[in-house]
């Protein structure tokens, strides 16, 4: 504790020096705006700032690439609350509830809702890496394939009841996930599946084309015929009429603590982020809410939930990058080549030998993510006057700048066309009264329960008893089945009282 | 007349030909250099750090384009399509390009014939490891656990038919025994598996081994390469230990086939350069590489040779 003190108040002194806080700037503020161009990612945004850190000292160069990274989920809600438009994986379940929100004119509070949310996550998430990393590290390795998949079952089992409406459509939509999510050459024995001999897919449907076409242009079709006139009461917004009131505050608030706690655990668990970790969020939302038929039409227990495991599960996905060297996900990995480029061996050994770096950025933290509250909530204003533009001019903007960040992502023209065939079946299923989201989950659970249940049956040499056999696993295993339980217990239950 | 005007625009094609070989690299026109990997890997740092040399030693533009995809086959898939006139070069990998055409189910599109091969830039060995404190302290340890209970031991890998699952595999074939391969998406989370103690053996690239070999929580049983890796001298080598294997990542610069030699003669000549200059070796060597250049002719032996070694490998895999 006291050491992590120490350290901290070290790393704030080198954080504030000169340069290093401009270049912490650099990053947040590139980070913000690359969160509010639809489709463009911090991946690509990253990769291309990164032969610019060549010439540049260490402790700068992870500053600012990581203030991209986190400084782009600040941006990352607007485009899903105000457009729909889920500019960014992680933050497609906001869309859910959010443009709901904006429709019914309250977008500014949305938006007020996931900076509070941002900043109690994120601070969660720092809090975490500044005191638990070495802990936190050493029970990241304990989950294994076994582990990972249990936890990816409980979360498709809580998640089932993302959708509205009819369950079978949801279920159906769920599983259509699934299915999609398996595109790809399949990972134990190289088989490639839906791919139709096309290698542009052997890496499998890309998440931004399918969450931005489903999501985005899907609702943009929709809306083209029967153009919404958003009621944006009082277009000279304040500061004020994005302050959520008293009783939306004390509405957010359980939702944003559960959402950070989530965060915080997904952090642990290697390879889950923040996409999973918002999904399994709204899950448990909807899930504990006195009113989970509300949920989709504008509550705000669904916006701050999320948007709080996202900026949690984004500050701690640094822990297990920066205190072992094995990074979540491939921008995480890109961080660790932008120090292997800096000559620093990424490891174990990374805080005891360059505790400069490992301090540094946790106190950039802190720095950046202030630096981000103060951006934003005069931003805010500016971003939702963006809807009074007409909707003939918004439209093909923001499609052309979905082209650009889809592109982008892999320099492929291909996953453009993927995006707009997507966004077309999308509205397909919108008009036949389909919900998308289920899709999503499905799509990003499925494919990664299916390979660790294989990679544990190969560990285990086929013997299912590693489900039952690891504590971690077993109690997965036991929850998800008190879900089911519950869930066929609720169901007799209404059936009792409708023969009474 | 149109038939005169494409006759006269053949012509002038093929005059323009060894008149473009002469005047390579062009002044203006960026040289694109496809990189089938993702940005800030190993793979693509090494090509950027080879890109700036060469702009530096040929006065001309080059600029990477990270192609990512398939294993590097959506990449390569492009430059072979593309004009063998020196403007599009790509990097690839080998043994990983040797496994796309000798797998039927793959459907690639080349063969070895297809490219031009410019020269080998760097190797990147394999290594196998085991927790420090654990059972296993030598490569013999393992062969003898495997041979006493086949399949038993369990190797986890970056993903079918990587180079570590290959290193692997030559292993269990050199000693005669069966190991348990089980891959994972991506060398990370294969070094996870044995941090956690989920599998026995990792097997994977000097670079990731060595920092937890430094930090004293895995232990080096064997280096697959012909001598011991300069970051970690003190690893014995597979081949001393008495198991011939040798496997590595090897990157090189190639073109589409039919690179007309004069530009394949530039780029070597500059290459050469290029590696001689300690701050790039170093530079190569912190991301567990080795600087190993070579020419054409001996680009085409190594590609050859991989080829002999990797069949009968995929044959027997395909069997199982």
């Amino acid at each position: 504790m006291e050491e992590s003190l120490a350290g901290l108040w070290h790393g704030l002194q080198i954080a504030t020096q000169p340069a290093n806080l401009l270049w912490c700037f650099v990053g947040v503020m590139v980070g913000n705006f690359v969160g509010v161009l639809p489709g463009l990612g911090v991946l690509s945004a990253v990769s291309i700032l990164l032969p610019l850190t060549f010439g540049m000292k260490p402790v700068a160069a992870i500053l600012m690439l990581a203030g991209i990274f986190y400084g782009a989920q600040y941006g990352g809600a607007i485009c899903s609350i105000l457009l729909n438009l889920p500019c960014h994986p992680p933050h497609a379940v906001t869309c859910l509830d959010g443009y709901p929100m904006t429709r019914q004119g309250r977008g500014g509070v949305a938006l007020g809702i996931t900076i509070i949310a941002a900043c109690i996550g994120a601070a969660f998430g720092i809090i975490e890496m500044t005191f638990f990393a070495p802990i936190v590290a050493r029970v990241a390795v304990d989950f294994g394939p076994s582990e990972i998949c249990a936890l990816m079952l409980l979360g498709l089992l809580a998640g089932a009841t993302l959708a509205r409406g009819s369950a079978l459509k949801g279920i159906a939509m769920t599983l259509f996930g699934q299915i999609l999510g398996l595109a790809g050459v399949d990972q134990n024995v190289g088989v490639p599946r839906f791919t139709f001999g096309i290698i542009d897919l052997y890496d499998g449907v890309e998440l931004v084309a399918l969450a931005l076409g489903v999501f985005g242009i899907a609702e943009f079709l929709k809306s083209v015929n029967n153009v919404v006139s958003l009621q944006l009461k009082g277009m000279r917004l304040t500061v004020a009429d994005m302050r959520p009131n008293r009783a939306e505050l004390k509405e957010a608030a359980w939702p944003m603590v559960r959402g950070t706690l989530i965060g915080t655990l997904c952090a642990l668990v290697p390879g889950t982020g923040p996409t999973i970790a918002s999904f399994i969020a709204y899950a448990t939302e909807k899930k504990l809410s006195k009113t989970p038929e509300k949920f989709g039409t504008g509550m705000i227990a669904g916006v701050a939930s999320p948007e709080a495991s996202t900026h949690s599960s984004v500050q701690g996905d640094f822990i297990p990058t920066m205190s072992i060297g094995i990074p979540g996900d491939s921008a995480m990995a890109l961080l660790l080549g932008a120090l292997l480029i800096q000559g620093i061996q990424p490891g174990p050994l990374l805080i005891h030998d360059h505790p400069d770096i490992f301090w540094g950025l946790i106190a950039s933290f802190w720095i950046g993510n202030l630096m981000l509250v103060i951006l934003n909530v005069p931003l805010i204003g500016l971003w939702v006057r963006l809807l009074a533009i007409p909707y003939r001019f918004l439209f093909p903007s923001a499609l052309f700048f979905v082209c650009i960040g889809v592109y982008s992502a892999r320099n492929s023209m291909f996953d453009v066309g993927e995006t707009l065939v997507l966004g077309l079946f999308g509205f397909l299923l919108l008009r036949l009264r389909f919900h998308v989201a289920p899709i999503l989950l499905g799509f990003v659970l499925g494919p990664r329960m299916e390979e660790n249940f294989r990679n544990a049956m190969v560990l285990s040499h086929g013997d299912l008893a590693i489900f039952v056999q690891r504590p971690i696993t077993l109690a997965f295993v036991l929850l998800s089945l008190l879900l089911i339980l519950g869930q066929l217990f609720a169901a007799w239950r209404v059936r009792q009282r409708r023969h009474a | 007349m149109r038939r005169h005007i494409l006759c006269l625009a053949a012509l002038a094609a093929v005059a323009a030909l060894p008149a473009a070989a002469q005047t390579w690299p062009p002044q203006g026109r960026p040289v694109t250099i496809i990189v089938p990997y993702p940005a800030g890997g190993g793979t693509d740092t090494s090509a950027r750090m080879m890109a700036a040399g060469l702009e530096r030693e040929l006065k001309a533009n080059f600029q990477v384009v990270n192609r990512v995809g398939a294993a590097s086959q959506v990449g390569l898939s492009e430059l072979v399509r593309a004009k063998p006139d020196g403007m599009t070069l790509a990097y690839m990998v080998l043994p990983t390009v040797v496994t796309h055409y000798l797998d039927p189910k793959r459907l690639a599109i080349y063969t070895r014939a297809n490219f031009t091969p410019i020269f080998m830039h760097y190797t990147s060995s394999m290594t196998l490891s085991a927790r420090a404190d654990g059972p296993l302290k030598s490569l013999k340890d393992l062969v003898e656990a495997a041979r006493a209970a086949p399949g038993k031991m369990r190797i986890s890998d970056s993903g079918l038919l990587g180079t570590p699952h290959v290193e692997a595999l030559m292993l269990g074939q050199v000693a005669g025994v069966q190991f348990t391969s089980v891959h994972f998406g991506g060398g990370p989370p294969s070094v996870t598996a044995l941090l956690g103690g989920h599998v026995e053996v990792l097997a994977g690239g000097v670079s990731d081994a060595l920092p937890h070999a430094k930090a004293g929580t895995f232990r080096v049983l064997g280096v697959a390469s012909a001598e011991p890796d300069p970051t970690m001298p003190e690893a014995p080598t597979m081949r001393s230990q008495g198991y011939d294997v040798i496997a590595a990542s090897i990157g090189a610069l190639v073109g589409p086939a039919g690179l007309p030699a004069p530009i394949v003669n530039a780029l070597v000549e500059a290459g050469r350069k290029v590696v001689a200059d300690p701050d790039h070796v170093k530079k190569i060597s912190d991301f567990g590489s080795a600087i190993t250049f070579k020419g054409p002719d001996g680009l085409t032996e190594v590609w050859q040779d991989q080829e002999r070694r990797m069949k009968p490998l995929l044959e027997k895999l395909e069997e199982r």
